[in-house]
């Protein structure tokens, strides 16, 4: 098993750079020198050498292979600047690749069942969790679901790998054009008469609204929730202070933590939305 | 090899390389990529007698060469720093420099005192300078009679060098570093951020809660170059420049402007070993110029051009 911690600052080359949905893309990007592998929900920061983008950007690290050298991939949405400047990168173009940071998922104890939550392109980190779970025979005996969910069937994200895990797809979209029609959340609603909550661990990421919407949902649940947050970051490495969240401390206190160091991952019902 | 020591008062650098405050955590967090034993010295996060939550997010924002920020001034406060940050510390050989700041000149007078008594601690950045809370420091910043007040009440309970940092978003920064340099002052480091703001055209909010915030990254090191040539000329302590420092060419640019030292701040979000970078290259300029000694360059800047 690999440790936590232990980031690593080295070239990377890109191996592929692939539009998957509309403004989506999955890169594929290949270390020049060793790199630990990150944990399931860990993410990295990528940075275009020489660009006209000053600051890293932080992405989730998806999938992980590891062949003559370390081959980590990440998918990410154009949003601005940064993604869009790594939109147009072509394969055999170098980065700057830094990381593993962050506390990822815990992994699910025996027996649990597991279900996962993924909006968009918060699918990334929800399947280097499958993958772990895939790896290590686990949850033994639980089931594992993967709730999809995007706007338009075209913008739905990492359901084939899904599938291949051996996951049961549970898809939805809010118009309609696949699946349920309607919100991921409601159609988790919907069907959590089938889980044991007591035995459930469930996962998510997405967009805030719907991380919102599941903590309403799972208010009182025994179910073991944890939520994969993005920020803003300057550094990744918890030294700005820029990527701040406020959350429940264990003595209930509102508090904030860094995005990149106490997170991306945090029990989603300490989460306090702006 | 070419000697790179410097010397800022007495305290003894084994090269002109800083850290800036606020951009390198305790130190632990770079551990892994920068070995601090090769720094000139660390700066850490600015400290205030209690814990400060900071303000809401966001707090960042890119804007072109560079970013804002308005974290206002979240830390773990000068107990846990000591307790918790400084052992850390402790164990390497590079000199520690706490920044330090305060809502009225007792809390900079009360850190001052409790870091003196504390091993480990081998100088004191007064910031008087954040412009991203309302107390936080500025408020002292932009008159010559409130830096001499903090700097006078600070150098009383201290023997430790005092380094005031200054802010750029003033009138005359030249004047502010008078200031400091009768009330005691040993040294003075410029520039803290620039106030800007940056908006979001689609939803006509500011990108950052605080609607302002502190502008840095090379983008400003045009602007801080200038500042430290102007006070340079004014005072006769030594200058520790900053202010958009990513390479050793940068560096040397103050160097020659008459900076005694530098900081490297933002620089080390985008690339972890941004200081060491600027110490490697220093070297090799000076091993490559056959120059034996970094101080030969400071301060040697040829104001008429080619002559």
């Amino acid at each position: 098993m690999d440790r936590i911690g232990e980031a690593a600052q080295v070239k990377a080359v890109v191996r592929s750079n692939t539009e998957i949905a509309p403004a989506h893309f999955e890169m594929t990007l290949e270390a020049q020198g060793a790199f630990r592998r990150p944990e399931a929900g860990q993410f990295v920061m990528v940075r275009i050498a020489d660009g006209e983008v000053f600051l890293p950007r932080p992405f989730s690290v998806c999938c992980w292979e590891k062949a003559v050298s370390p081959r980590l991939k990440i998918l990410y949405r154009v949003v601005g600047r940064g993604t869009g400047g790594l939109s147009r990168l072509g394969s055999g173009r170098t980065v700057d690749l830094t990381g593993p940071f962050g506390r990822g998922f815990s992994m699910p104890g025996d027996g649990r069942d597991v279900v996962l939550l993924g909006g968009g392109i918060g699918m990334a980190p929800l399947l280097s969790l499958l993958d772990r779970c895939r790896e290590t025979g686990g949850p033994r005996s639980g089931r594992i679901a993967v709730y999809a969910g995007a706007r338009t069937a075209s913008l739905l994200i990492g359901t084939a790998r899904a599938a291949e895990c051996g996951a049961a797809l549970r898809i939805s979209t809010d118009d309609g054009s696949d699946g349920f029609h309607g919100p991921v959340t409601e159609r988790f609603a919907r069907e959590r008469g089938e889980w044991d909550e007591k035995k459930t661990s469930l996962y998510a990421c997405g967009p805030r609204p719907m991380l919102q919407s599941l903590q309403g949902l799972l208010k009182g649940s025994p179910a073991i929730c944890e939520a994969s947050l993005e920020e803003r970051m300057a550094c990744g490495l918890g030294a700005c202070l820029g990527c701040a969240v406020a959350v429940r401390d264990g003595a209930g206190n509102r508090v904030f933590r860094r995005v990149c160091k106490e997170g991306p991952v945090f029990p989603l019902q300490d989460i306090f939305w702006e | 090899m070419a000697n790179t020591a410097v010397s800022i008062g007495r305290l003894r650098l084994a090269n002109p390389v800083m850290t800036a405050s606020g951009t390198f955590g305790y130190g632990e967090e770079y551990a892994g990529f920068v070995d601090l034993n090769r720094l000139g010295a660390v700066v850490v996060k600015g400290l205030s007698l209690d814990p400060r939550p900071g303000n809401p997010p966001p707090r960042i924002v890119e804007t072109p060469a560079g970013m804002l920020n308005a974290i206002g001034l979240q830390n773990v406060g000068v107990r846990a720093f000591i307790g918790e940050k400084l052992p850390y510390l402790r164990e390497f050989a590079v000199p520690v420099i706490v920044n330090i700041f305060g809502e009225r000149v007792e809390e900079y007078e009360s850190l001052a005192g409790i870091l003196s008594e504390t091993d480990g601690v081998h100088g004191l950045e007064i910031n008087v300078s954040c412009p991203n809370v309302k107390c936080g420091g500025l408020a002292f910043g932009t008159s010559p009679e409130t830096v001499g007040e903090v700097t006078r009440r600070v150098r009383r309970v201290t023997d430790l060098p005092v380094i005031v940092k200054l802010s750029p978003n003033v009138t005359d920064i030249a004047v502010m570093a008078g200031a400091a340099e009768e009330a005691g002052a040993d040294a003075v480091s410029l520039i803290n951020t620039i106030t800007g703001m940056s908006v979001d055209i689609d939803r006509r909010i500011p990108h950052l809660r605080n609607v302002t915030g502190g502008l840095s990254g090379p983008a400003v090191r045009p602007v801080a170059l200038r500042m430290v040539w102007q006070v340079v000329k004014r005072v006769g302590i030594p200058v520790i420049g900053l202010g958009g420092i990513a390479t050793a060419r940068d560096a040397l640019e103050f160097l020659i402007v008459g900076a005694k030292a530098v900081q490297v701040g933002t620089a080390s979000f985008a690339n972890p070993r941004a200081t060491l970078d600027v110490v490697e290259g220093i070297e090799r300029h000076l091993a490559e110029r056959g120059i034996g000694d970094v101080n030969e360059i400071i301060g040697t800047l040829r104001e008429g051009g080619e002559l």
